[in-house]
């Protein structure tokens, strides 16, 4: 049965105007975990991207992932191939939030500190509990997603969520 | 397993029952790890919220046009360079484009093929083609001579007029006028024309700004969704005064404790109780007694009994100098702890009365 999931169809993607429609609506989300978890994150952009596209039909619109999970997926599956195969050299540098991101929220300074201690404290955690953190919150992916996308069992998944998350509560607690 | 572990596992559900109940239970009687349990949903809540980037329009452009593939700076060149020797014998060989003449005066500026009536222009060069016609709006009606006449000026290069009555080759610095045609068809050319029949062009512009508006369009409408739900996340939903609050702090309770507690030490400037709890804005003066507002809010617990409090202190400048604000919110520590709706109003409280 179908999800109400926008159907994919690789023919459509021919079209530059459907690509960068899936691209804007899609790409925020990959971008955010892009920055977070790749040393070069506009690299491992377009390399998801390139993944995304050349695997298209595979993609199965009536299939349980929503077209967004599905992408997402394979974006945390290659940060977890490049992690692996050493391709994030040196450290994660911590996720500043851009000018063009400047919310109306943002004028509260605290908050806005806040958010920035947040993303020094993500910095800093273990890669593997990164990843998870992450891809969880941020990219929205389920637990068995990740699991499934790191080829790990799913408590697994969760130690590293949950310990993950201690980890920050004592970081942010010292700041 | 530390605490923070474990609450975090209450938090996703991963605990069992007799773990979740035990937790549950220190929870609700150790001050330590209640804080730790509200730092924990707060960290969930802030981790969801975190706010996502914004695309540069440069690096979806690269994805958008190259599916499939990825853009390296090596193998960009190559692409160039392949699409250099690609592009090169196309340019000598160029695919004409049908465009519809108009009435007016025309540069033409490459290679060109006119059809007029019977007539038909090869330009190579550079020549102006002139329509003049005393009812423009004829011309559009296939057949429709209405006295039109065209005029051929070959600045650069050569033209080629071809008719039923024969042919005309022109060089440049000659020129030409045809008698009337007796229709007008269209124009196909092949080169770079500048001026205005570059209808192609501007047409082809037209489009790409329009798809480019419309990316822009829906880009903007993705931001202000998301900002909207941010904003809605960061502002949180109003909170309706429970019917069980207790008496001590109702307005009129709470500003009385506040008095007592904090007299010598500063004065309400503001209380604000459209919603619960009451946000209540103390000016400390510009020399405040360290700690003192903490020793207040101890006074008033107990006058007031188990509180939960949310407090934030703030700066300001006066006509006296700078002052300090404090802003407490007081709530019932039976009901739910402060949320981001009380933060949120403690922030806005901060923010009309002084800075961070």
């Amino acid at each position: 049965m179908s999800r109400g999931n926008p159907r994919i169809d690789a023919a459509l993607l021919a079209d530059p105007a459907e690509r960068r429609a899936l691209v804007l609506r899609e790409g925020p989300r990959v971008l955010a975990l892009c920055q977070r978890l790749a040393a070069d994150p506009e690299d491992a952009f377009q390399e998801v991207w390139a993944r995304v596209f050349a695997h298209i039909d595979r993609f199965d619109p009536d299939g349980p992932a929503s077209i967004g999970t599905w992408i997402r997926t394979i974006a945390h599956r290659m940060l977890v191939d490049r992690h692996r195969r050493g391709a994030v050299r040196g450290a994660v540098l911590p996720f500043t939030e851009q000018p063009g991101d400047l919310a109306p929220v943002d004028e509260v300074l605290a908050r806005r500190q806040r958010k920035q201690a947040l993303d020094r404290a993500l910095a800093q955690l273990p890669e593997d509990q990164r990843r998870v953190v992450v891809s969880h919150h941020l990219g929205g992916l389920s637990l068995q997603d990740i699991a499934e996308a790191e080829a790990v069992p799913l408590g697994t998944v969760k130690s590293r969520l949950h310990r993950g998350r201690a980890r920050l509560a004592e970081l942010l607690e010292d700041t | 397993m530390n605490i923070e572990e474990q609450l975090s596992r209450l938090l996703s559900g991963d605990l069992d029952e007799a773990e979740a109940t035990a937790l549950r239970a220190r929870i609700a009687t150790e001050p330590q790890v209640a804080e730790a349990w509200r730092r924990m949903r707060d960290l969930g809540a802030e981790l969801d919220a975190l706010p996502l980037p914004r695309l540069p329009a440069a690096l979806v452009d690269t994805v958008v046009a190259s599916p499939g593939r990825r853009r390296s700076p090596m193998w960009g060149a190559v692409a160039i360079a392949a699409a250099a020797l690609l592009v090169l014998p196309w340019l000598r060989t160029p695919t004409p484009t049908r465009i519809t003449l108009s009435p007016g005066s025309h540069l033409i500026d490459g290679n060109a093929l006119v059809s007029v009536g019977d007539d038909t222009v090869t330009i190579d060069g550079r020549a102006r083609l002139e329509l003049a016609e005393e009812e423009p709006m004829k011309l559009a009606v296939a057949g429709a001579a209405a006295g039109a006449l065209l005029t051929v000026a070959v600045y650069e290069g050569s033209a080629r007029i071809a008719g039923p009555s024969g042919e005309v080759q022109l060089a440049a610095g000659e020129d030409w006028q045809a008698p009337p045609p007796t229709a007008v068809k269209r124009v196909v050319h092949g080169g770079a024309p500048s001026g205005p029949v570059v209808s192609v062009a501007t047409l082809d512009e037209c489009k790409q700004s329009v798809d480019e508006l419309s990316a822009g369009l829906e880009q903007a409408q993705m931001e202000a969704a998301f900002l909207r739900g941010q904003l809605a996340t960061h502002e949180g939903d109003p909170v309706p005064w429970p019917a069980d609050v207790p008496e001590a702090l109702l307005p009129d309770n709470l500003e009385a404790a506040f008095v007592d507690a904090f007299e010598g030490i500063g004065a309400i400037v503001s209380m604000d109780c459209e919603e619960y709890p009451c946000i209540v804005v103390v000016d400390e003066g510009a020399e405040p007694v360290p700690d003192a507002w903490k020793q207040a809010l101890e006074k008033i617990e107990g006058q007031v009994g188990d509180v939960n409090a949310m407090v934030g202190r703030a700066e300001t400048d006066g006509d006296d100098g700078a002052h300090t604000l404090g802003a407490y919110a007081i709530s019932a520590a039976t009901g739910e702890p402060p949320g981001p709706r009380t933060r949120f109003r403690l922030d806005q409280a901060m923010q009309d009365f002084g800075h961070e």
